[in-house]
C-alpha cells in the first residue's frame, strides 16, 4: 500500500520537466444533459461534453542568473507584447503548451495525464516576506493526449 | 409510418375553441353566434429533449409520411398514453374530442445538441 504527496508530484511542460513546481491540480469535468421526461419522479441524464481543466505554480526561478526558468515559459506562452506601438490592440496570439501532470509512482512511467492545454490566467504575486511565483490556470484544448492515472 | 411514443421531457397543451362568432353592437352588447358543436385548432407543443439521433429522425419520417402539414391523423392509444404521459388528471381531459384530428402546425425543429443526441420540438394541431 503506498500513498503519494507532494514529493512524488512532477509537472512537464512541452516534454521538459520543470523544475520548481510548488502545487498542480487537475480537475475533469462532464456535462449532463437531461433526459428527465413527463412523468418520471427523479432526474435522468445522459452524458454531454467534458472539459479538463487544471492549475499549477511555479517558482520564478532561473536556473542560472539571468536565464529563463519554467514558470518564464508559461508566461510567455500566454502574455504577449504587441507587435508594433502604434498598433495597441493587435499582438500575436497566445501558445498553447503540452502539459503533462505526473505521479512517480517508482514505476518507470509513473501515473500521469498529458494534456494539450490552452493558458487561461496567469498571475504573480511579488510581496515582501514571499518567495515570487507565477499561477497559471489552464484548459485542455479537447481529449487528454495520454491518460494513466 | 406511426408517430414516437417517446414520453416527452415537455408539453405545452391548448383546448382551442368552437366556432363562435362575436358581433358587438354600438350600445356595446355583445352578440355570440355557434357556428359548430366540435371545438378544433388544439394545440400541442412537444419538447423531446436530449434523445438519440434515431429517435429524432423518426420524426422527421412521420413528419415526411403526413406529407408535411397536409395529411392529418389519429393518435393510436400508445402515441397518445405517450404524448401525454405524465398527465395525472382524467385521461379524455387532454385528448381529443371525437371528430378531431392532429395535423403538423409546423416542421418539427430538430437540434443537434452532441453528436448523436438532439433536442426536437414538435408543434401539432387539431384540425375537424
Amino acid at each position: 500500500m503506498e500513498y503519494f504527496s507532494g514529493i512524488s508530484g512532477q509537472l512537464y511542460i512541452n516534454g521538459s520537466k520543470a523544475a520548481r513546481v510548488s502545487t498542480w491540480t487537475l480537475s475533469a469535468n462532464a456535462g449532463l444533459l437531461d433526459t428527465t421526461s413527463l412523468g418520471d419522479t427523479d432526474r435522468t441524464s445522459i452524458y454531454g461534453t467534458r472539459s479538463t481543466t487544471g492549475n499549477c505554480s511555479l517558482y520564478y526561478y532561473q536556473p542560472t542568473s539571468g536565464t529563463d526558468g519554467d514558470a518564464s515559459t508559461l508566461l510567455n506562452a500566454l502574455i504577449k507584447a504587441r507587435i508594433a506601438n502604434s498598433e495597441p490592440g493587435v499582438a500575436p496570439a497566445s501558445d498553447s503548451v503540452v502539459l503533462k501532470l505526473l505521479v512517480d509512482d517508482s514505476t518507470s512511467e509513473g501515473k500521469y495525464v498529458e494534456i494539450d492545454a490552452n493558458l487561461t490566467s496567469a498571475s504573480m504575486t511579488m510581496a515582501v516576506g514571499t518567495v515570487l511565483q507565477a499561477a497559471i490556470s489552464f484548459e485542455a484544448n479537447g481529449a487528454p493526449r495520454l491518460v494513466n492515472i | 409510418m406511426a408517430f414516437s411514443t417517446l414520453v416527452p421531457s415537455s408539453r405545452q397543451y391548448s383546448p382551442g375553441n368552437w366556432p363562435v362568432k362575436t358581433y358587438n353592437s354600438q350600445s356595446g352588447t355583445e352578440v355570440r353566434i355557434l357556428f359548430g358543436s366540435l371545438q378544433f385548432n388544439l394545440q400541442i407543443n412537444l419538447t423531446y429533449s436530449n434523445i438519440p439521433d434515431a429517435e429524432a429522425e423518426s420524426f422527421l419520417g412521420h413528419y415526411l409520411s403526413k406529407n408535411g402539414t397536409y395529411q392529418a391523423f389519429n393518435l393510436t392509444t400508445a402515441e397518445a398514453n405517450a404524448i401525454f404521459g405524465g398527465w395525472a388528471g382524467t385521461p379524455a381531459a387532454l385528448r381529443e374530442p371525437t371528430g378531431v384530428e392532429w395535423r403538423y402546425e409546423k416542421p418539427p425543429n430538430i437540434e443537434s445538441v452532441v453528436p448523436g443526441v438532439s433536442t426536437v420540438s414538435v408543434t401539432l394541431r387539431g384540425v375537424i
